[in-house]
């Protein structure tokens, strides 16, 4: 059995009296598709939010490859391996579609600072290097042809390929995406599905995946974690999950109530 | 910001046609040539005192336009120029420091203390920020003002000598203008370097999406902090060299007034490129002399043109020229 890559180890997250996050734990192993699902308010960006960095957690541990990264900076985090997307704001709408990816690349273009400034030879030769490095991103992501173009104008189905651009060119070993089909058409739902499994090929990465889309979901991961009220209520592969009666309730319980 | 703000200029546009190289670089070249002749032509102090202000003000609109280009709004950016200043007057004056130390003195010190105020207050945003920068001009002002005993309070500061280069006294208008051209050269191709840098891409990832950036690797706060202290740092060395020009210092000198006009130029320039800081201060600055015959008129029409400027041209005088130099050979449309 392969070491975890992400471990969740008990995690609380408490906002004034709400327990937002109570003692979750769960982890992802290094090559696997794991997916986050609960009802609405149920935890599940907080608990995003939490292992990103973007929030601390009340109390437990997170490690990243055996390396706790609680209390890091969100950009430290970035720099380690974990790589996050946002449910909206996923881009940055007035530079071109190359500069996003470029942002993206920031931390894993190997330049110094002051080298950049006085533009110096190994500057230029580390910036078109990550430059094609880019623009082959922006190539598996169907994105190529608008290079040029202002992101904002692209369609809503392409910010949302530049976003998974952008985190991808930070080098992620593991990408977490939030909710990345809300929005989309069923059919460009299923090709952004197909999508995350080619790059999980091509790319060599895990992923972590916050998504209310029940077939994207079963179809796309290989494993579980369910969240309800904050609290993990089950995990498994996609089929026990289906099964489980804790599961059905959370999801449908006013169907007893009724 | 078309895609062609200093974000963008000459990076992603595939390689210009030399032709299209050459129009800029013989632009900048009559430009320089011009700075250079053109004070010699006339003899008219008032004109050379006019283009002395109208550089020194570019660099403070620039320095603040780097604070900006991080997202951030200072409406305290005189201080730093005040706090330059009286750093290097007195050093000059109690410990007989050569002005031009003093002025590297003056950048180092506001730059630090830029880093340290920065630390505290960059973790605001938005209007927030705006709020605490002026609460912040506003104590400086009070401190300077009543700390009687080393800043001479209300009766200003005297006899602050000139600079001297080699043994020349920049005491005449016309040398202090050659001093202010240099200066005004070094800030804009130090500033225009640094945007073009990493440096730069991450200002503007901050700028347009403070999450995203941070997601993408980038230290929000380290970065916010750079551009602080850099763009105060400069603010502060140029308010030195201004007070080694005017050669008096007072608390009233650089006020809440100053911060308001530099913010001014920026937006009226352009306040999403370098050029356009410069641009705002190159305009602004004059204006108000072409009105002196209207007395009691002159501060309307002023308020009339700034007007008409953020309502027709809200993306600054820089749109104008921007407009000029693409026609006819647009960068590259997208198929």
């Amino acid at each position: 059995m392969s070491a975890a890559l992400l471990e969740v180890d008990a995690i609380s997250r408490r906002f004034g009296g709400l327990n937002a996050l109570k003692d979750v734990s769960f982890s992802i192993k290094t090559g696997e598709i794991v997916g986050l699902i609960g009802p609405n308010g149920a935890g599940k960006t907080t608990c995003f939010n939490v292992v990103s960095g973007v929030m601390s957690p009340s109390s437990g541990a997170i490690r990243f490859e055996q390396r706790s990264i609680v209390g890091k900076k969100p950009s430290a985090i970035v720099s380690e391996g974990l790589v996050r997307t946002f449910q909206a704001t996923t881009i940055f709408p007035d530079a071109t579609v190359i500069e996003n990816v470029m942002r993206g690349a920031f931390a894993t273009t190997p330049v110094s600072m002051l080298g950049s400034i006085f533009n110096t030879r190994a500057a230029r030769t580390a910036l078109s290097a990550t430059r094609s490095r880019c623009e082959l991103l922006l190539e598996r992501l169907s994105l190529l042809q608008f290079r040029q173009r202002r992101a904002g104008e692209l369609s809503y189905g392409g910010q949302r390929r530049l976003g998974v651009a952008i985190a991808l060119a930070a080098r992620p070993k593991l990408l977490m995406l939030d909710e990345p089909v809300a929005g989309l058409n069923p059919e460009e739902a299923a090709d952004f599905g197909r999508l995350i499994k080619e790059l999980h090929k091509t790319e060599n990465i895990s992923v972590l995946l916050v998504e209310h889309h029940m077939r994207l979901v079963m179809g796309l991961c290989d494993r579980l974690v369910v969240l309800d009220h904050g609290e993990k209520i089950a995990e498994g592969v996609p089929a026990e999950i289906r099964a489980n009666r804790s599961v059905i309730q959370a999801y449908l319980g006013a169907e007893e109530a009724a | 910001m078309e895609g062609s703000s200093i974000a963008t200029m000459g990076r992603d546009e595939p390689r210009l046609a030399p032709r299209r190289r050459l129009l800029p670089a013989a632009v900048l070249v009559i430009v320089l040539a011009a700075a250079l002749i053109l004070p010699q032509l006339t003899s008219n102090q008032f004109y050379i005192h006019l283009a002395n202000l109208m550089l020194l003000n570019s660099i403070f609109a620039v320095s603040l336009g780097l604070i900006a280009s991080v997202g951030q709004i200072s409406l305290g950016h005189a201080a730093f120029v005040a706090a330059g200043a009286y750093v290097s007057a007195l050093a000059a004056l109690s410990f007989k420091l050569p002005p031009i130390l003093g002025i590297v003195l003056a950048g180092l010190v506001t730059g630090l203390a830029a880093v340290l105020l920065g630390k505290i207050l960059l973790r605001l945003r938005g209007v927030y920020f705006v709020l605490v920068t002026f609460l912040a001009g506003q104590v400086f002002t009070l401190i300077v003002l009543n700390w009687e005993s080393v800043t001479h309070g209300a009766n200003g500061l005297l006899g602050i000598p000139a600079i001297s280069i080699f043994g020349l006294p920049l005491s005449t208008r016309l040398r202090f203008y050659y001093f202010a051209l240099a200066a005004f050269i070094i800030v804009v191709t130090f500033v225009w370097a640094l945007m073009r840098s990493q440096y730069g891409r991450a200002f503007r990832s901050i700028a347009e999406n403070v999450r995203l950036a941070e997601s993408s690797g980038i230290d929000v706060s380290h970065y916010q902090i750079v551009a602080f202290a850099l763009g105060s740092g400069i603010a502060g060395a140029a308010g030195a060299a201004m007070v080694h020009y005017i050669r008096f210092l007072s608390p009233d000198s650089f006020t809440f007034n100053d911060s308001i006009a530099y913010i001014t130029m920026l937006v009226v320039g352009g306040r999403h490129t370098m050029i356009g800081g410069v641009l705002g201060a190159l305009f602004l600055t004059p204006l108000p002399e072409l009105f002196r015959g209207f007395v009691g008129a002159q501060h309307i029409i002023y308020g009339v043109i700034l007007l008409s400027v953020l309502l027709f041209i809200p993306n600054g005088l820089v749109s104008i020229g921007r407009s000029f130099f693409s026609k006819g050979s647009e960068p590259e449309t997208p198929k």
